[in-house]
């Protein structure tokens, strides 16, 4: 029987075949309207793209609107403590290399109580993609000023107006050392929000990726005017940076070049956010240090090895 | 000290192994340096000196700068032969060898063709040489010498009877014999003839040289004696190359009576060819300067007859003799020293000018010289005898050389080519007016310091002692800017040679250098011989004037050219690009109307009713018009009817799909589409376009007209319709 040999045949078969439904599990609860359907569709179609092994694959999340995330896909999932998604996500990475291990967060989790974290996790720089779900308000408990609300925004904790100027997550990042990826998009753009985070998961590093996202209830009156006006959108653009088609980059009004290469200019563009939302990658470092890398060396020796090491070590101080 | 030092051999004269130094002194105070400089102006201006300084025990930095051994092509190389010492005997010993070499070359050479054509001859003319037939066969048979009688053997040995030869022709032959076989005695022993100028023939006699040349003492004009001596002697030559030429041509029966005997009629020596002249012996001349300048008339007249004579000329002038002061300052001297110019100027004479600081370059010339058949020059650079100078002849040699005082001229009237038959490029840095060398002097501190140094005429003078001595010397404390070195003194114009004073370098036993100023009387002669410097350099193409001009005129040319062929490249350059755009715009026209036509295909009448559409524009402006024109018919048929979803915008935010599933499905993509507009009321796709975050639902018109409040819903339904 010649036929049935493997080697005669030519034609190589995906080995694996999943669709956007295979990475999808039960129905989004979010409002409608809310930005994070779109988030979550993107996602869906980035697996999809990939072919992702769904139990290769971990979203990481803490407290918030953002953070019902992980229920929503058909893959592992941790949702933790509030504030806490990037000491998971980095312990997840740091013994389980393997894994594609995404990190989604919200401003609240990611800027109030979970800042500590977020410096270190960006210096830690390890293969994760971070989606910081950026509404400039507490949502999930019904609109308390964020850390990142506009000054003047009008919640429950500030019924006549926040007093205090916002963190601008881009700038701060940029900040820290051995930073890697910086990138920002807004959630009504899909065509953008999506190859954003496709180069942010092809990025190997700590890809820090913040998406602008609507709060159709209780942000609504700030985003209104956003979503309509062609101003209020600047689009980075470099041959290095964010690619889109013709058809959609020409649909932006306003076009800027702007080379991820240089920290410097991308910290003066970070500052623009006043006037408009500049979207796009800010920074790319693909030669940052990886602590992931560092902390995998000693994976795959068994637990005898390390036992003796431990005792030969010890054997060292013993009398 | 002087107590201490031993009697100096040639060596230790320029110690090599001492460090050359120079030390400086602090400056002196304004004074002093004024009073100094005053006497310093008028030596130069009149050479006279003050005060008796130590300048004669100075010499020229000829002793350090060359330590090359020189060097003697006919040496064998490698081994460890001694220096051969230079004296003023040595260019005599060189012609020896020269003429001897040539004269064994050529005498074979001689012998060997002449004997041929005689046996050529004799087979011809069967002559029965019974002598030497008998010898013959004596050499042959001698172990039966007392059996045989040789003699009688030749009488009946068999000879085959030649034919008849035309009588004419039997004379011709025979005659021809008879001048050969004289020939062959008479010049296979000729050595070389040698006529000495009275001066020489002491010389001569006390050594062993030229001892197979024939030597003849000039009598009072050895130029006409020498012409006369040739002319004699040449015509038995001639007769001897006609004889060999006839013979040729018997040999080969190529003789044909009626052209041949009219062309060894008149057979002269001018009619002889290079290489046959060439067998003549040589015949050398040797005469002195002075003596050359004196008889300069038949000197001239020896030249013009282009007999292959070979004048070999000593110049010995600037060696001082107690009873011919020759001040070296004469400009009558001066251009004696230019005799191989003179010479030149007879165009077909062999000239060239060397002395012994280039021994393979004389040697060289003298073998081409004898070699060639037009008349030769030969001006020799004749040195003291080392008993009287501190320095080497070699050195003094090369300094003459390289002071530009001597150079090495070649002018060899053979070589074809235009410019090809004037060399100076054997001289050092044949190209500069004045040889650079550069050396590291230690100054006081221990430091050291290079200089480049420019050998001129005047540092050749200085080499001899006299001539230092008419040098001032300059201490180093009363040195200013005000001071130039001899050579950049040479080139500065009249405005800038305003109060400076031009220097040399000297050094003395201990290897110190010293500054030593130089009279104006000596730059006048250094001009001079730079001059004549300059004017060897034209004439061998060096620095040439024209070849620069026509240089610079190629460059122009060539850049013009590519000046053209750029601005012609950027011209057509602009056309493609214009014609790029255009058809860009009208490929955009087109697409534009296509889409618009392509969204609501039902538009083609009021398109068609129309002219403007359908005409094909040819400019930019009718295109434009175009364009306008079909979107405002477009934009009032998109506004008509249909609502539609820009699904591309879609975010997937599940509001109008949640709200209004009869409406709004998704696609693939997960983004919203109008999956049947009649299964919603047009006041749903109203609400869902002012719910749309991406505000990507565009509700159109209503179709069924009988929908309540229905103009307030198209008023709310305009700004997405837009």
């Amino acid at each position: 029987m010649i036929a049935l040999k493997p080697d005669f045949c030519d034609v190589s078969l995906p080995e694996s075949d999943y669709s956007m439904e295979d990475y999808a599990s039960s129905k989004a609860r979010w409002c409608s309207g809310c930005g994070a359907h779109t988030i979550l569709n993107s996602v869906q179609k980035l697996c999809k793209e990939e072919q992702l092994t769904p139990e290769k694959t971990v979203f990481v999340s803490g407290i918030g609107c953002s953070s019902r995330f992980p229920h929503y896909m058909n893959t592992y999932g941790f949702h933790g403590l509030h504030g806490r998604a990037f000491p998971v996500a980095c312990g997840v990475k740091f013994r389980r290399p393997d894994l594609n291990v995404f990190v989604v967060t919200g401003d609240g989790d990611c800027c109030s109580i979970g800042a500590g974290h977020w410096v270190h996790a960006i210096r830690y720089n390890m293969n994760l993609v971070v989606l910081l779900f950026d509404n400039a308000i507490y949502g999930l408990t019904k609109k308390q000023t964020s850390p990142t609300s506009p000054l003047g925004t009008i919640s429950n904790t500030h019924p006549t107006g926040s007093v205090l100027p916002p963190i601008n997550p881009i700038q701060a990042t940029l900040g820290l050392p051995n930073v890697s990826f910086v990138a920002q998009t807004v959630d009504w753009k899909p065509a953008h929000l999506h190859a954003t985070i496709k180069k942010a998961y092809e990025h190997q590093g700590l890809s820090f990726v913040r998406i602008v996202q609507r709060c159709p209830v209780f942000m609504r009156d700030t985003y209104e005017p956003t979503v309509s006006d062609p101003d209020a959108i600047t689009v980075l653009n470099h041959e290095d940076g964010i690619l889109l088609n013709e058809k959609t980059l020409n649909s932006f009004r306003h076009i800027v070049e702007h080379d991820p290469s240089d920290i410097i200019k991308a910290r003066e563009k970070a500052e623009i956010v006043k006037e408009t939302t500049p979207i796009g990658l800010f920074y790319q470092n693909e030669n940052a240090t990886r602590y992931d890398q560092y902390g995998a060396h000693n994976l795959g020796i068994s637990t005898d090895d390390r036992l003796s090491a431990i005792n030969t070590l010890m054997d060292r101080y013993a009398i | 000290m002087q107590s201490e030092k031993i009697v100096k051999t040639k060596k230790e004269i320029a110690d090599k192994d001492l460090p050359i130094r120079y030390e400086v002194d602090d400056p002196a105070s304004e004074a002093e340096t004024t009073a100094f400089w005053k006497k310093l102006r008028n030596f130069y201006r009149s050479g006279e000196k003050v005060s008796k300084d130590k300048t004669a025990k100075l010499s020229s930095l000829l002793t350090v700068l060359d330590t090359s051994e020189p060097k003697y092509p006919y040496l064998p190389n490698g081994e460890k032969s001694p220096p051969i010492e230079e004296d003023s005997r040595t260019p005599f010993h060189l012609l020896n060898h020269v003429l001897s070499a040539h004269q064994k070359e050529n005498r074979k050479k001689f012998k060997g063709r002449l004997a041929e054509l005689l046996s050529g001859l004799n087979e011809l003319l069967q002559i029965e040489d019974k002598s030497s037939e008998a010898k013959e066969l004596k050499e042959t048979y001698n172990f039966a010498d007392e059996m045989i009688a040789f003699d009688k053997m030749v009488a009946i040995i068999p000879h085959h009877s030649g034919e008849e030869l035309p009588k004419s022709r039997l004379d011709r032959l025979q005659s021809v014999v008879a001048t050969l076989q004289e020939g062959l005695v008479y010049f296979s022993d000729q050595s070389a003839t040698l006529v000495i100028e009275k001066s020489f023939t002491e010389l001569f006699n006390k050594s062993q040289l030229f001892s197979h040349t024939q030597l003849i003492e000039g009598n009072k004009d050895v130029f006409s004696q020498t012409q006369k001596l040739f002319a004699d002697q040449i015509p038995s030559f001639t007769e001897l190359i006609k004889a060999y030429r006839i013979a040729k041509l018997e040999i080969e029966g190529a003789y044909q009576e009626d052209i041949h005997d009219e062309y060894f009629d008149h057979f002269t020596w001018h009619r002889l060819f290079d290489d046959e002249l060439n067998l003549y012996h040589p015949i050398v001349l040797m005469v002195g300067h002075a003596y050359l300048f004196d008889h300069l008339s038949s000197f001239s007249r020896l030249l013009s007859t282009n007999q292959p004579v070979n004048v070999i000329v000593f110049n010995d002038e600037r060696i001082s003799v107690p009873d011919h002061q020759i001040s070296w300052e004469d400009a009558s001297h001066q251009f004696r020293q230019e005799l191989a110019t003179l010479a030149i100027s007879y165009r077909n004479v062999y000239t060239f000018q060397a002395g012994m600081g280039n021994p393979a370059f004389l040697h060289t010339g003298l073998e081409n010289c004898l070699r060639s058949t037009s008349p030769g020059v030969c001006h020799l650079f004749a040195t003291e005898d080392k008993s009287k100078s501190k320095t080497s002849a070699y050195l003094m040699n090369k300094g003459a050389n390289a002071g530009r005082y001597f150079p090495t001229i070649l002018y060899d009237p053979n070589r074809g080519a235009w410019g090809a038959r004037f060399d100076i490029s054997e001289n050092m840095q044949s190209e500069k007016d004045w040889p650079i060398f550069t050396f590291s002097a230690q100054t006081s501190e221990q430091a050291e310091t290079t200089m480049e140094v420019a050998f001129t005429y005047a540092d050749y003078k200085v080499s001899y002692p006299e001539k230092a001595k008419e040098l001032m010397l300059i201490p180093s404390a009363y040195y200013t800017k005000n001071l130039v070195p001899l050579s950049e003194y040479l080139e500065l114009d009249e405005e800038h040679l305003y109060g400076k004073i031009p220097y040399l370098w000297l050094v003395n036993e201990q290897n110190e250098l010293h500054r030593a100023a130089v009279p104006n009387v000596w730059v006048v002669s250094c001009q001079e011989r730079l001059d004549f410097w300059n004017f060897l350099q034209e004439l061998s193409g060096i620095n040439s004037f024209h070849a620069k001009e026509a240089l610079v005129k190629k460059d122009e040319e060539a850049h013009k050219r590519l000046e053209e062929e750029r601005t012609n490249l950027k011209a057509e350059h602009q056309q493609v690009v214009e014609k790029i755009k255009e058809e860009a715009m009208g490929k955009a026209a087109e697409s534009l109307i296509a889409v618009l036509l392509d969204e609501d295909g039902l538009q083609l009448e009021s398109l068609i009713g129309n002219d403007q559409a359908l005409v094909i524009p040819d400019s930019e402006d009718v295109q434009e018009q175009v364009v306008d024109s079909a979107t405002e018919t477009l934009g009032e048929t998109v506004v008509s009817d249909k609502p539609w979803v820009d699904s591309e915008e879609c975010t997937t935010c599940n509001d109008c799909t949640d709200k209004y599933p009869n409406l709004f499905k998704y696609n693939e993509e997960k983004q919203a589409y109008i999956d049947d507009a009649s299964k919603g009321t047009f006041a749903e796709l109203v609400k869902a376009a002012e719910n749309c975050p991406a505000a990507c639902i565009h509700p159109g018109m209503p179709s069924n007209q009988k929908e309540p409040k229905l103009e307030a819903l198209i008023k709310r339904a305009a700004k997405f319709n837009g």
